[in-house]
């Protein structure tokens, strides 16, 4: 019986298609990966196992340049996804939990804008934006329009847990006598939790990838990891930056590997 | 009595109550306001740009004019002494990008949708594995795997490098640099874009259907195009849409590994900011043109999906 | 002036309910749930509502409980106005059907949440919920998470979550649709149990006839927005008011008449099918050649060989189920040439009879047997409509 419904699921080639895809998808970094360990200053040529260019990474004449804009993007995206975190948390409760009002669809619409609109025109019409009102570019502006890009990326895991807790918790909070403050402190937000949590890594992540927007909105002299990479590599592809690569594919890696986690421990509990 | 009743009325009646009540407009002000302000306005803002006189220091002067426009679409320009002609590299550009999106989105899809249905069919505990190995990329910087595409494929990258030691070829493939290099950009930067919605598609769908067409006689291919392919087309709709936009609009991939003469409108764009051109205006009427674009493929997706939804229930 | 009065007398009464009526808005379409509807449920009472899903009866209890709004009336707890509180500011507490134990916490905090809110001192919620455990058994579950419970375990907790605050009345929705046959039964004992023990007013929502007949005091019956009947269970059994209520509980026989004489108690009518004369008791004003509808339970049909005495109905048996404790027969009744009543009614109307198994091989009839139909005496009753 289950044979019979698992052969006509299957199809020919899909397999091999899925190996194919998976393959596309991790060869180029993969390969990134391991010439970032090559010991030749030469970035085809395998000339054994080095820890060269890493050391050339923290330690080399461009290390200060790299970590002035590592901690720029770590900055920014802490502060990016606690602003729009809080902010996706907010019009998740009033869109999902509130009742239905006027301007709801469009509201919604509103949250997924930065979704719809192309990278390349947000940053056009940003800087456009701050140059009119003389605003000052640097870390402020980068701020601010990775907060707007950042709602939507941190609204759907938290929208989608929401919907999944039953409105009925709260009740019960109400009927033993909570405010509507201690019920959604005490309830609702603990339940919501795990999409809060992955909300906040998906806008960080997200945050501290983007480079288009940045790179228009940021000002002379303020690089964030992406811009500076960018730069890096308009002078050619040197073995620093593979290690620098590595290191946010590791970095990615992790901070998704958490979110992955902490979003199945979150569907366990119910 | 009636006037306690009337005031009871008043207070109380309605839908459920709800912990939101009364506060759901303070809770939506911050989004309203972030993204209105910041991207509404400026959205705004960049159409009355695209209507300004260039400053040729960057920036513009606040007096209309349609230049912008007029050197977008016409050679020898719409208000010169002699009769205008179109003027073809800007739509050729817009043509060549529409055509690279294209290809990506068909290409996106005929690795994608294999890939989504095979990780859809797996048993649940290794098919969250399989999921979790197609979203990683997802999360990978940009910028970062298209660097490495580009060391990948340049003319002294590995692939060439193994190649030519294996005695495969004699001299380098240039693939750098060249239309195909942005495909294959453009399809490795988005392919988890349509893997994702049409698995999230598959995996909703229901297998009796697939084994109630098998019973009626319905062979293999048959039941995929006509049962399977249908059902989940709202993701696979998703999928392309997914693709197809940032494609369109993309700046990564061309910039790196598209070289100087295979522009596409993401370069265009950056250019008149970034670069030494500095047209301000022509900048935001190329972006507003493009915005206008993908906001028609989106009023005609969020059409049809309407349209589905009322039919559906 | 009227209303101080009424509150004085309602006193006594746990909840009254005054004329409330509830709309749903609806720009085409508004929905009316509860149509003015007006009776009052007594201190210390096991109070069912029981009707079929959509009559109303969840939403009259979330309205008790404060979580809908009153479209019209008034409800009143002690003789004080309730309508305006907010759930949190009613004591009164819910057991929900889905339970909802907050997954986050343990069994105890579970039970303690109520008793915090309240403000309690940690000595008093300490043995208080303690003391609520031990009336539920589970004690020994105080620190388990509800994930780590069976569904009647968990059952029990939300039970015990919504006594600890020791409200002045219990809602209880469905508590016990989630759960299986066996746990169903031996739970509605233990409810009664708790009931009797605490002294708090239940009000006990439910569409299960067999969950409200055995464990309440009273019962209301709803459907389509209105109480159709209010009694205890022997009233709503054997006195059903109404076609809605004998039907809806339990199974009934409803057979058209009509009134051929009145006596001072009581009134003779002839039946439409089968025709012969009945005695029903009733206080009702009637009138001489009323067509009234007439009820009777299967249990008290008596069916028995064909005879030729005049006073019985008589039949052919259509069909015979087997149902463990009883047997069931449909009889179709023939028609009485000599009667004016029959004309048009010569197919005779079915009726259902259910005697009672004996171990001793089921019915002594088959189908297609004629037999004699013997009405008990005092099994009829009028319906209203």
């Amino acid at each position: 019986m289950a044979n019979t419904s698992e052969r006509i699921r299957w199809y020919p080639g899909f397999r091999e298609i899925a190996l194919i895809c998976l393959v596309i998808l991790y060869a180029p970094l993969i390969i990134v990966m391991i010439y970032s360990f090559n010991n030749s200053p030469s970035i085809t040529i395998w000339k054994g196992f080095s820890f060269v260019w890493y050391e050339e990474v923290f330690f080399g004449p461009e290390s200060a340049k790299f970590k002035q804009a590592t901690v720029n993007s770590l900055i920014i995206a802490v502060l990016a996804a606690i602003t729009s975190t809080t902010i996706a948390t907010a019009s998740a409760l009033a869109m999902i939990r509130g009742r239905r009002f006027r301007g709801q669809a469009m509201t919604f619409g509103l949250i997924n804008l930065p979704l719809m609109v192309p990278e390349i025109v947000t940053a056009v019409a940003t800087l456009i934006f701050f140059a009119s009102i003389g605003f000052d570019r640097g870390i402020l502006s980068i701020l601010l329009a990775h907060i707007v890009f950042c709602i939507p990326f941190a609204y759907l895991p938290i929208a989608a847990r929401l919907q999944g807790i039953a409105n009925v918790y709260e009740q019960v909070a109400r009927d033993l006598y909570a405010t509507p403050g201690q019920a959604f402190r005490l309830v609702l937000l603990p339940m919501m939790l795990p999409g809060i949590l992955s909300g906040f890594l998906l806008a960080f992540i997200i945050s501290l990838d983007d480079f288009i927007i940045t790179n228009f909105v940021k000002g002379a002299g303020v690089e964030t990891l992406p811009t500076a990479i960018f730069g890096a590599i308009k002078q050619g592809i040197k073995p620093n930056i593979m290690a620098i690569s590595t290191l946010m594919l590791a970095a990615s890696f992790i901070l998704v590997s958490i979110s992955y986690f902490i979003s199945r421990i979150g569907n366990h509990d119910r | 009595m009636a006037g306690i009743i009337n005031q009871t009325s008043k207070t109380t009646d309605g839908a459920q109550t709800s912990i939101v009540d009364g506060k759901q407009h303070i809770l939506l002000l911050p989004a309203w306001l972030i993204i209105g302000v910041l991207l509404v306005i400026p959205v705004i803002l960049m159409l009355v740009y695209s209507f300004l006189t260039q400053d040729f220091r960057g920036g513009v002067i606040w007096e209309f004019s349609l230049e912008a426009y007029d050197q977008f679409f016409f050679d020898r320009g719409l208000f010169g002494d002699e009769p205008p002609s179109i003027e073809w590299t800007y739509i050729g550009i817009f043509w060549r990008s529409f055509l690279q999106a294209l290809f990506a989105m068909i290409f996106c899809f005929l690795i994608g949708f294999p890939t989504a249905y095979f990780i859809a069919t797996r048993a649940p505990q290794s098919r969250s594995f399989w999921l979790f190995l197609v979203t990683i990329p997802y999360w990978v910087n940009l910028l970062i795997r298209t660097v490495s595409m580009k060391f990948l494929i340049r003319d002294n990258g590995p692939i060439n490098t193994w190649l030519l030691s294996g005695g495969i070829i004699d001299e380098p493939i240039s693939m750098i640099n060249t239309n195909f290099a942005i495909q294959i950009g453009l399809f490795y930067s988005y392919l988890p874009f349509m893997v994702l919605p049409i698995y999230a598609s598959i995996e909703r769908y229901n297998f009796a259907l697939s084994e109630a067409a098998a019973d009626l006689y319905s062979s293999r291919w048959v039941t995929l195009f006509k049962i399977v392919i249908p059902s989940v087309k709202p993701g696979i709709i998703a999928g392309c849409i997914l693709v197809f936009i940032p494609s369109l609009g993309a700046f990564l991939a061309p910039d790196l590994l598209g070289g100087a003469k295979n522009f596409m409108i993401g370069s265009l764009v950056e250019e008149q900011f970034k670069g030494q051109a500095g047209d301000w205006p022509f900048g935001a009427a190329v972006s507003m043109i493009l915005l206008s674009i993908i906001m028609v493929i989106l009023l005609f997706y969020a059409r049809a999906q309407i349209r589905q939804n009322d039919g559906g229930h | 002036m009227d209303k101080a009065k009424t509150a004085n007398n309602n006193k006594t009464h746990a909840i009254d309910i005054l004329s409330v009526t509830k709309i749903y808005p609806h720009r085409t379409h508004p929905v009316t749930a509860l149509n003015d509807i007006s009776f009052a449920i007594e201190d210390n009472e096991f109070f069912t509502l029981l009707g079929p899903s959509g009559c109303g009866k969840t939403t009259l209890l979330r309205m008790i409980g404060g979580f809908e709004g009153i479209t019209k009336g008034q409800i009143q707890l002690y003789g004080e106005d309730i309508s305006t509180l907010q759930p949190n500011q009613r004591p009164i507490n819910t057991v929900f059907q889905q339970y909802a134990l907050f997954p986050h916490l343990t069994v105890f905090e579970n039970v303690a949440f109520g008793l915090k809110r309240l403000g309690r001192d940690r000595a008093f919620i300490q043995k208080q919920t303690e003391a609520m455990l031990e009336l539920i058994r589970m004690a020994d579950f105080a620190h388990r998470k509800p994930n780590q419970l069976s569904g009647g375990q968990q059952q029990r907790v939300a039970l015990a979550r919504a006594l600890a605050p020791q409200p002045k009345v219990l809602l209880l929705d469905e508590p016990l649709s989630a759960l299986d046959l066996k746990l169903r039964q031996a739970m509605r004992e233990e409810l009664k149990d708790i009931q009797k023990k605490t002294g708090i007013t239940f009000i006990f929502v439910t569409h299960d006839q067999e969950e409200a007949l055995t464990m309440s005091d009273r019962i209301a019956v709803m459907s389509n927005g209105e109480v159709q009947q209010i009694g205890t269970a022997t009233d709503i059994y054997d006195h059903p008011i109404n076609h809605f209520v004998a039907t809806f509980i339990g199974e009934a026989n409803i057979l058209s008449a009509s009134v051929t004489k009145i006596n001072k108690n009581s009134i003779m009518a002839t039946l439409a099918a089968g025709g012969g004369s009945v005695e029903v008791a009733t206080d009702l004003a009637m009138t001489k050649g009323q067509k009234i509808s007439l009820m009777i339970r299967p249990e008290r049909v008596k069916i028995g060989k064909a005879s030729r005495a005049k006073s019985a109905l008589s039949g052919v048996v259509q069909s015979i189920s087997y149902l463990g404790t009883d047997t069931q027969l449909h009889v179709s009744l023939n028609a009485r040439q000599e009667t004016e009543l029959n004309t048009g009614q010569s197919n005779g109307e079915i009726i259902i009879a259910r005697q009672q198994n004996h171990g001793d091989g089921g019915s002594p009839f088959h189908k297609g047997d004629a037999v004699s139909v013997t009405i008990a005496e005092n099994a009829l009753r009028i319906l209203q409509d």
